[in-house]
């Protein structure tokens, strides 16, 4: 029986991307965010799992539905075994890439996002944990 | 399993019209750069309006696809604009810092379209 | 634990007894005619049965936060809620009047901690409600309106702090998009203050609506308020400006007028 309220889902390639943009938006929805806060969240959570396959060379993402007095929003969590940000400040700075991107991923995240928090060490991998409020 | 996103490119007089569906990922989304450029070169167009109004997410790399392309377009004689971006897309875009401010944009295809002096007869 | 045990034994078995006792002593002292609704002390009861047995908060504390929520969704004021543990108080000293001064004490802290629950959910509810208000009165004053075809105005009035600018920009974005405008009059002749923050704002506001394919005229800034932004370094640069909303609207008819004849088929 699928639980409609949480999922877990790895990460490795491109295809991941696209399925975890899919759950994030049906969570999101189910939250109650409005359409622009669906897709400040879904974008962001496209960034952060992208950064994964790129950076990572594959992890895993699990989401949850949130309800904290009252109000309703949706968690999100990025993890990897990969080689970890070793400049976090600069990471998080827009137009710093190590990759073929913009630049724009990590902080850009930050932004979409009501709670962000970043956990990581060089060589021992990253977490990510985003949550945005309905 | 990868979901083709289907993404049709129609000529209208000189100009290519490329609709783009629902779900990009980021090897459609290249396949779709390179095609756009040949088809560009191949009819000699002098436009190009991509049609966004049924994407749901544009993210960073989707964004910097849409600005090389725009840049090769042009390169290859033709101009490029960008239209139907969806209110709550615009939001989130300008939120990451992508303005996209050296692309075109248009309310929807048909004012693309008429940008580039093509009218629509109804 | 033997004297919680007989507590809780004893609470269970007074169940029915205290519950009409509590509604009728309720009542009393609220003077009130009609008799409230025994699914609310119900709910309380319970709780407390549980926790004095268990000593589980966290399950309760849902419930309990729940029926603080409906107390102020239905109007009631924090006083009749905490009578009613007051007078739940009351009636079950009366039931253990006898018995163990522990067990007096227990209960009365028991209910003290229901108390403080209620009364930080009764708050907690009640901001909700006043945010869920505030909003309702955003989307009321931050209207933008259809001047022309084609042409809308979002004539902004008052400060500009994170939520307004976030309601105005969707607001703006939703017009343009709902009347396929492709022009946007954004008047602030009615905001005090511009500072970097508002700059921002506009400034993100601007190019989101340009995304759309809208393109925005901004009027109304004041002469003071130019000077602070030149000062602060702000530079609108690439936004088209006018004076007041007749000159946006002067502007926007030519700018229509481009439009229009690049519509009648002359080549770009």
């Amino acid at each position: 029986m699928v639980d409609p309220t949480s999922g877990s889902w790895p990460v490795t390639a491109d295809a991941d991307v696209v399925h975890v943009r899919r759950s994030v938006r049906a969570l999101a929805v189910d939250a109650g965010l409005g359409l622009v806060g669906q897709t400040k969240l879904v974008t962001a959570a496209s960034e952060l799992a992208r950064n994964i396959v790129e950076h990572a060379g594959g992890g895993r993402v699990r989401a949850r539905l949130l309800s904290q007095g009252g109000r309703r929003g949706v968690e999100v969590v990025f993890e990897d075994d990969g080689p970890g940000i070793d400049d976090v400040e600069l990471a998080l700075t827009d137009g710093h890439t190590s990759g073929r991107g913009l630049g724009l991923g990590l902080g850009g995240a930050r932004r979409l996002t009501d709670v962000f928090e970043l956990e990581t060490e060089p060589g021992a991998g990253t977490r990510v944990r985003v949550v945005r409020w309905a | 399993m990868i979901e083709s996103s289907p993404i049709s490119i129609v000529e209208i007089g000189g100009t290519l019209v490329a609709t783009v569906g629902g779900s990009l990922d980021d090897a459609a989304a290249l396949r779709f750069q390179s095609d756009l450029a040949e088809r560009v070169a191949g009819t000699q167009a002098g436009g190009v309006v991509i049609d966004l109004s049924a994407v749901e997410i544009v993210d960073s790399f989707i964004g910097r696809v849409l600005a090389d392309l725009s840049a090769v377009a042009r390169l290859l004689g033709a101009r490029v604009i960008v239209a139907g971006i969806q209110p709550a897309v615009a939001i989130t875009l300008v939120e990451l810092g992508l303005t996209l401010s050296g692309i075109e944009t248009a309310l929807d295809t048909e004012q693309g379209l008429a940008r580039l002096g093509i009218r629509i007869d109804g | 634990m033997n004297e919680i045990r007989s507590l809780t034994e004893t609470l269970r078995a007074e169940r029915d007894d205290a519950l009409s006792a509590w509604v009728r002593l309720f009542s009393d002292e609220m003077g009130r005619e009609d008799s409230p609704d025994p699914e609310d002390f119900e709910v309380l009861y319970d709780a407390l049965i549980t926790v004095v047995g268990t000593e589980r908060w966290e399950e309760q504390l849902a419930a309990i936060e729940a029926f603080a929520r409906a107390r102020v969704a239905q109007g009631f004021s924090p006083d009749e809620t905490a009578r009613m543990v007051g007078t739940l108080r009351t009636v079950l000293f009366e039931r253990l009047g006898g018995g163990e001064v522990g067990d007096l004490l227990a209960i009365s802290r028991l209910l003290d901690r229901v108390l403080r629950i209620l009364f930080e959910a009764y708050v907690v509810a009640r901001d909700e409600l006043i945010a869920r208000q505030r909003e309702d009165l955003l989307e009321v004053s931050t209207p933008t309106m259809q001047l022309w075809d084609g042409i809308v105005a979002l004539p902004i009035v008052g400060t500009l702090d994170s939520r307004r600018a976030i309601a105005v920009m969707e607001s703006l974005l939703n017009k343009i998009s709902e009347t396929g405008s492709g022009i946007a009059i954004i008047d602030v002749t009615g905001v005090p203050v511009v500072d970097t923050l508002v700059a921002q704002h506009l400034i993100k506001t601007i190019a989101a609506a340009r995304l759309t394919g809208a393109r925005c005229i901004l009027c109304g800034i004041r002469p003071q308020i130019a000077q602070t932004m030149v000062e602060l370094g702000i530079e609108l640069r690439d936004i088209s400006t006018a004076a007041n909303l007749a000159a946006a609207f002067s502007m926007a008819l030519d700018l229509r007028g481009e439009i229009v004849t690049a519509h009648e088929g002359s080549t770009s």
